[in-house]
């Protein structure tokens, strides 16, 4: 019933971040899975490649944001998954689009239907 | 004796002066996170239209005092970057028409809010230029969102990009309430606050245009400005169109 639905992976520590934003997705009929640290989102792109994610910078544990988003870009099967920086870093963008990022976003300064706009374009929605 | 003194009193003022720069600026950025979870539960509340209407009203202004608290982040975090001599000057090439439309878009709501007229002209070879297009959003935002400010309701602003030869002219004309005389000398000096803006804005913190002005010096450019009290003020700014990256 789901397939023709685009799936999200958010790897994001901020849980109430987290849930305004499943909640918003959910609202536009986009699935998504959540994941605390790199180490999990990893693990949960090799269950299911997620058709975007959304990813912060600052993560708990070993690997930050940007090592992930390495990861991705060296995997011949990853590398074209759409990665979105969020985060409340406004010094990192040029590093990130460097890295591969198609786009960076500082949480603060934009709205929630702005990232969801922002979302649903990079998804061809 | 007297002169070893005098640097050891120098070298604690400055050390205490930096721990002050960073005490502030991860102060701010600590901010962020829960002003973001604030910013979108309120957008998310504002939009469930069962939402009773007083209540519909105090989730407004907690939304303006938001934005204006993010804005305040924002500043405190961009001076104190400046003063720690971490800002770096990443010159990449970017749409600047879209830079300032991004940057009016933000502000779109409180022009609306005012009833401001807005009218914003382009001349040619304006658009690409090699730019550090974080530190020409600072500039855009703190001038225009000024700008918005201290222009009365239903007043004008006018916006125009053009092109000189090897530089850039940002003109920023608005119908507000001016800059005194008096004060035109002191207001890119760190916490100054003209002596009219205080009775518009009480809260400000006089760090927009000292930031501004900051950033123009690293970028190699120049800042002026001409201004009647009670009239208008039309400020002007002009960068190159090339920048070489700086990074400490």
């Amino acid at each position: 019933m789901n397939n023709d639905k685009k799936n999200i992976l958010i790897v994001e520590d901020d849980e109430a971040l987290q849930k305004l934003i499943i909640e918003k997705l959910a609202g536009n009929g986009i699935l998504t899975a959540c994941v605390r640290t790199a180490q999990e989102a990893l693990t949960k792109i090799k269950e299911k490649i997620p058709d975007l994610i959304l990813l912060d910078i600052m993560l708990p544990g070993g690997m930050n944001g940007f090592d992930l988003l390495e990861q991705i870009r060296k995997n011949p099967i990853l590398k074209k998954i759409p990665v979105i920086v969020l985060t409340n870093l406004d010094t990192e963008r040029k590093t990130a689009m460097e890295i591969g990022a198609v786009d960076y976003i500082v949480k603060t300064n934009i709205s929630l239907d702005e990232l969801i706009l922002k979302i649903k374009n990079n998804l061809r929605l | 004796m007297g002169y070893i003194g005098t640097e050891d009193d120098i070298t604690q003022a400055k050390e205490i002066d930096r721990m002050k720069s960073e005490f502030v600026s991860l102060s701010a950025h600590q901010l962020r996170s829960p002003v973001s979870t604030i910013r979108w539960s309120i957008e998310s509340m504002m939009k469930n239209k069962d939402v009773p209407i007083n209540i519909a009203g105090h989730l407004s202004d907690v939304y303006s005092a938001v934005l204006t608290m993010n804005d305040t982040i924002n500043l405190l975090l961009n001076v104190s970057r400046f003063e720690l001599g971490t800002v770096q000057l990443n010159g990449s090439p970017i749409d600047l028409q879209k830079v300032v439309k991004d940057v009016l878009n933000w502000r779109h709501k409180e022009i609306l809010t005012k009833g401001l007229k807005l009218s914003y002209s382009t001349s040619s070879n304006t658009s690409k230029i090699i730019g550090d297009e974080q530190l020409i959003r600072i500039i855009l935002d703190n001038l225009i969102s000024n700008a918005i400010k201290y222009t009365p309701n239903a007043g004008n602003i006018e916006i125009s990009l053009s092109s000189q030869k090897e530089n850039i002219l940002f003109k920023i004309t608005d119908s507000g309430i001016g800059i005194p005389m008096a004060d035109q000398s002191k207001i890119f000096t760190k916490l100054f606050r003209g002596s009219n803006v205080k009775k518009v804005d009480p809260s400000g913190l006089g760090l927009g245009l000292y930031l501004v002005k900051l950033i123009i010096d690293l970028k190699g450019g120049k800042i002026w400005f001409d201004s009647n009290e009670d009239k208008g003020t039309t400020f002007f700014v002009e960068f190159p169109k090339t920048i070489k990256s700086i990074h400490k």
